[in-house]
């Protein structure tokens, strides 16, 4: 029925030869299913959106709450919260200015992003869409664990509505 | 491969029949044939069950009609 | 879960080290591939602000986050494939065996394996504008390989489908894929197809009997 596989991969001499041809190309990745999550660069980029997800994520990354960069940079958490969460926040310039200071991103690139600066003709959808909806790889404790894990059978039972085929 | 567990299916002769067409037609042996209807089965059932309609189209007259799945 | 043992190349030194390929990847596998990966990509995208690198050349798959696909592995005709080596995923790769068939003439309609998703681990990516060299090579060719390997214990004679990303269309040239062409239905991304011919040789070029 079925044929057993040659378990051992390539030859190392083919390896060899083919990884220059896959050097020589700036990636190997393939858009099907990205294609069908709507993660390729649309015609139509919205600043916001990218904004806002690139400041929650530099935030995990650092490891923060919400609350702690309200501090830090000495913005309204409500703000803050508006920045992350609603995609038709324009952001104030001083605001730009604090989280770019709080989240170590150069001022004058995160104004660009925020669309306060001279915006480039496209912004990539790459950075618009960046989910990163996982934590840093600080040490999980037993309760994250547990959140994780609860996460992950609520992905993994409720709904696939997101994802189409 | 993941570890397998054997089944014995009677078909009727009509269903033997369809089977070794389909096996021809998709190369397939038998067994992969069967294979690949269940996963199809599976996932037409899983995103009917979460909402999706599933449609034949007629390409020439531009018209869908609806393909109803149990 | 199935495991293959292979090897892949160090960049620096031009060593090959062990490695693994585990089939049957879980939806919570992505999860923890997307942790792993997740703080490297920030890492990549604050480099590329920082030093200015203009949007376009970003890398296309910076802002792919894994655990949006974890549920499509719940289906059996998803296949989800990991290459672990130093502990560490190094490559991920997604297939899957109805959804798609041979759009080529001489096999229409026959199945194929489709490559839903292919990536390689972000500290192994080279992006000369950060002068980022990586750490490992062949990652992508060993998942490919074994997507290929996957066709033939499937009984589909090596037939694979994928639509590339326009970066890649090189690579999956070079591997022997025929260019289809352009699918308006996946953003005009190119879809190529290998068939038996090509798959055999593929093959055949690496090796294998």
């Amino acid at each position: 029925m079925t044929q057993q596989s040659n378990r051992t991969g390539p030859s190392r001499e083919w390896l060899l030869r083919m990884a220059d041809v896959e050097d020589s190309c700036p990636s190997v990745s393939v858009g099907g299913m990205a294609c069908d999550l709507d993660l390729l660069a649309p015609p139509h980029s919205n600043g916001q959106r990218i904004f806002g997800r690139l400041v929650e994520f530099a935030r995990r990354q650092l490891g923060m709450s919400v609350e702690q960069l309200a501090n830090e940079a000495d913005i309204e958490l409500s703000e803050i919260v508006e920045i992350e969460m609603h995609d038709e926040t324009v952001p104030r310039v001083r605001t730009v200015f604090q989280l770019a200071k709080a989240l170590k991103i150069p001022e004058g690139r995160l104004m660009e992003v925020a669309g306060l600066a001279t915006p480039r003709p496209e912004i990539s959808h790459a950075a618009l869409k960046f989910a990163a909806r996982s934590e840093s790889t600080a040490k999980l404790t037993f309760n994250e664990r547990e959140a994780l894990e609860e996460f992950v059978k609520v992905l993994v039972e409720v709904s696939d509505g997101g994802m189409r085929d | 491969m993941a570890a397998k567990k054997t089944m014995t299916l009677n078909l009727t002769d009509a269903e033997m029949l369809a089977l070794d067409e389909l096996s021809e037609k998709k190369d397939l042996s038998k067994t992969a044939v069967i294979r690949q209807a269940l996963r199809l089965y599976q996932m037409v059932n899983i995103r009917i069950e979460r909402g999706d309609k599933l449609f034949f189209e007629d390409e020439a007259k531009k018209e869908k009609a609806e393909v109803v799945v149990l | 879960m199935s495991s293959f043992d292979i090897s892949i190349q160090a960049r620096a030194s031009g060593d090959f080290h062990e490695a693994t390929i585990l089939e049957g990847l879980a939806p919570m596998d992505l999860l923890v591939v997307e942790r792993e990966w997740s703080p490297e990509r920030s890492n990549l995208m604050q480099e590329l602000l920082a030093a200015g690198v203009d949007r376009r050349k970003w890398p296309q798959s910076l802002h792919w986050d894994w655990s949006k696909k974890a549920p499509a592995l719940r289906l059996l005709e998803s296949s989800g494939f990991g290459l672990v080596c130093e502990k560490k995923w190094q490559g991920v790769m997604m297939t899957r065996t109805v959804s798609y068939s041979a759009r080529l003439k001489a096999d229409r309609g026959k199945p194929i394996v489709y490559l839903d998703f292919l990536e390689v681990a972000p500290w192994n990516w080279v992006i000369q504008d950060i002068h980022r060299s990586g750490l490992f090579r062949t990652i992508g060719l060993q998942l490919f390989w074994r997507a290929v390997q996957q066709s033939l214990d499937e009984g589909f004679k090596g037939r694979v489908g994928l639509h590339s990303l326009p970066r890649a269309e090189d690579f999956y040239r070079k591997c022997g894929m025929v260019e289809v062409g352009h699918d308006a239905a996946k953003q005009d991304l190119v879809y190529f197809e290998l068939t038996q011919e090509g798959a055999e040789k593929f093959l055949a070029d690496g090796g294998y009997k």
